[in-house]
């Protein structure tokens, strides 16, 4: 789960500079480099989120509706940190 | 930046091992095998297949970035059935540690096998056809 708490922070961190940060510095101040560093990295922290929660899911045996709204979230910047936060603490 | 070509095979390459990984992987969560067959096929999975599956991804972002790709219409649609390919990956990862824990995985993985056959056609048709 301490895992799963990483991968998403990584995911929401970089969903969030990448809306609210590198796409306006490109779009309005003509600097391109956040957008190529932060999107490949935001790519893959979702693809790896998606996988995890995947994983966790049926290992742990989580209810479907869960896993689903846990991958979801994946697609609002900082959705997956507060869905986290539906989780039983072990 | 390493040669354009270089990378593609690389891909390719990564990419037949997750192909090979995770049909090997859906026929042992669809019919689980005996005790020692599955520690073999775990050890492939978590040393093979996984790893094949991040450099799929990085490999594929690099070129999808650096070929343009992103901006084509066949490259979105792929990557819909390489995210539920990943997922299917890990669920599979998640069904053979429970496995081999003598307990039992739930019984839609019996569709893995096939989630696995459409998902690939569907990526490697997209990928090589270009169709749009
Ligand atoms: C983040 C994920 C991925 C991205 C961004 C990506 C991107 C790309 C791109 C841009 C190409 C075209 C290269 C070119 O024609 O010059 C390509 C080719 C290819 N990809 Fe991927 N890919 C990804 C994942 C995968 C996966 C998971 C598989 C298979 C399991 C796969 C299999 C292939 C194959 C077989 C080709 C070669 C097609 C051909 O040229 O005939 N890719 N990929």
């Amino acid at each position: 789960m301490r895992l799963l708490r990483i991968v998403a922070l990584i995911e929401g961190l970089s969903f969030l500079l990448l809306l609210f940060v590198a796409v306006p510095l490109k779009h309005l101040a003509g600097i391109a480099e956040p957008v190529l560093i932060l999107g490949p990295l935001h790519g893959i922290a979702f693809l790896a989120y998606v996988r995890l929660v995947s994983r966790l899911a049926i290992e742990q045996d989580w209810p479907r509706r869960r896993a689903l709204r846990l991958a979801a979230a994946g697609l609002i910047p900082f959705g997956a940190l507060f869905a986290l936060r539906s989780l039983p603490s072990e | 930046m390493p040669d354009y070509t270089l990378l593609k095979i690389l891909h390719m390459t990564a990419a037949a091992l997750v192909i090979i990984g995770v049909l090997l992987s859906s026929f042992t969560v669809a019919k689980p095998p005996a005790a020692a067959r599955l520690a073999s096929i775990r050890r492939w999975d978590r040393f093979v297949t996984g790893p094949a599956l991040g450099a799929v991804w990085i490999l594929g972002i690099i070129i999808g970035l650096s070929g343009n790709w992103f901006s084509s219409g066949w490259l979105p649609v792929k990557l819909v059935f390489v995210l539920i390919l990943s997922a299917l990956h890990g669920m599979q990862t998640g069904g053979m540690r429970r496995l081999a824990q003598g307990e039992a995985v739930p019984a839609f993985l019996r569709f893995s096998p096939y989630i696995a056959l459409v998902s690939i056609a569907a990526i490697v048709l997209l990928a090589s056809a270009k169709p749009f």
